[in-house]
């Protein structure tokens, strides 16, 4: 990243996001993914992936939080390793990695999805490249708008920084930079990242990245 | 045995909330090896392990370390190692001490102790990862540990680590944390750490457990032997 963020548009991203059986980041198997390939502010392709597992057990909270159909899920879902042997490419393709709570929470994911297929996950592949958006909202917050240099050490920080009264859900982040939404539709993967970008797009205007 | 260029430190639910092996099955683990190192939050499991193993027990405890201030935020991990009987009796007049008193430079006033900065929770990590500034005045003989158990921040602590050791001629070397047996085992310790993490007005389960971090089965014998096994196969 040695030019910033919002006058590189060449600059490519991979933006996902996950929906799971449940909060486990040792056993919640994700059921769908969804990522976007962008360059610069544009969106170049979509995919909206859903994975198949015989023993998927989605919590009632998970359910209901993300709306998951069970038809609709047993008619679209794919083998797990053919979904992440193409989600791969994205992911370790030298492109920024970028979502909504990754960093605490679907990196592990992906950890899961991967132990399930005996496979051991590389985060030292794609680590250094991610950025997480709920992270930069408290860096922002806080008026810290300069990582100098330890990217990953920086959002670490602020991953671990806790003030009542802090928001930085994505719905917030969508309603304090005016960005159309439709609620009904948030926590599908899909339509959540692509606000997530949306926001992004404003958020590199607030920081030194 | 041969343990490799990895070393296992055990801990046990003696370190209550922090491990679900006990002594004993740690003392079936280990029937072969030379020494046992053994890596405790406290010493109420020291007789049973010094019985058990004798003198191929090699006893560490993991305390608190503070800045001069004493303040909470400066707080970070040390071990300290109990080298023979004058070593043990340092060791538990450590862990009588920390009670009542935070502990600055524990090295001061001890002979018999061998420090080493654990992994993870030492004074680098917490700078690195939290807003913590943690200033310890560390000898240059007390080692770092570098673990691989597969967590995405790993590698930013070992860097951190090998990046010290470059511009300090404290040394390292390669553990690995070992709080259950088997991989699969990693639920019933989640389930064990969730129960003994219970908070008034708080709710986990199971699909829900709030531990933060709790994402890698690495913590583990098998993994260690995997590790072995490994090295050993591609020396031959």
């Amino acid at each position: 990243m040695e030019e910033l963020l919002r006058y590189n548009f060449k600059q490519r991203y991979v933006v996902f996001d996950t929906e799971t059986e449940g909060l486990n980041l040792i056993t919640s198997k994700p059921w769908q993914i969804a990522w976007i390939e962008c360059e610069g502010k544009k969106v170049i392709k979509k995919h909206n992936r859903f994975i198949k597992w015989d023993d998927l057990n989605v919590s009632p909270d998970a359910a209901r939080v993300t709306g998951f159909d069970r038809d609709y899920y047993e008619s679209v879902a794919e083998d797990p390793m053919v979904v992440w042997k193409d989600f791969e490419k994205a992911l370790y393709g030298k492109n920024i990695v970028l979502g909504h709570n990754i960093l605490g929470y679907d990196i592990y994911i992906l950890g899961v999805w991967l132990r399930k297929m005996g496979v051991r996950i590389s985060y030292e592949n794609f680590i250094g490249e991610l950025l997480d958006t709920n992270i930069l909202a408290k860096a922002i917050a806080k008026g810290d708008k300069n990582p100098g240099g330890e990217l990953l050490a920086w959002q670490m920080r602020y991953l671990h920084f806790r003030e009542r009264g802090l928001k930085t859900n994505q719905k917030y982040l969508l309603q304090h930079y005016n960005i159309d939404f439709d609620e009904k539709k948030l926590h599908d993967a899909l339509y959540d990242i692509e606000k997530n970008f949306e926001i992004f797009q404003k958020q590199i205007w607030e920081l030194e990245i | 045995m041969y343990i490799g260029g990895m070393i296992p430190l055990f801990k046990t639910h003696s370190s209550i909330g922090k491990s679900i092996l006990r002594i004993d099955d740690v003392h079936e683990l280990t029937k072969d090896f030379e020494e046992v190192y053994f890596v405790e939050d406290s010493m109420t499991g020291f007789p049973e392990a010094f019985r058990k193993f004798e003198e191929r027990l090699r006893f560490g405890l993991r305390f608190s370390i503070y800045n001069d201030d004493h303040s909470e935020e400066s707080e970070s991990k040390m071990i300290a190692f109990a080298n023979g009987d004058a070593g043990a009796k340092e060791l538990y007049n450590l862990y009588t001490q920390q009670s009542d008193t935070k502990i600055t430079r524990p090295w001061e006033s001890t002979k018999d102790l061998q420090y080493v900065v654990p992994f993870y929770d030492s004074f680098l990590h917490k700078n690195l990862t939290t807003f913590s500034n943690c200033v310890v005045d560390l000898p240059f003989d007390v080692p770092f540990i570098i673990e691989d158990n597969n967590l995405p921040f790993d590698c930013l602590i070992e860097d951190k680590i090998l990046s010290y050791c470059k511009n300090h001629p404290n040394e390292h070397f390669n553990a690995k944390s070992i709080y259950y047996q088997n991989k699969e085992d990693v639920l019933a310790f989640q389930t064990y750490k969730l129960i003994c993490n219970r908070r008034i007005g708080r709710t986990y389960d199971l699909s829900n457990p709030g531990l933060d971090h709790f994402g890698s089965d690495e913590f583990c014998f098998e993994s260690w032997k995997n590790y072995l096994d490994t090295t050993l196969n591609s020396a031959t």
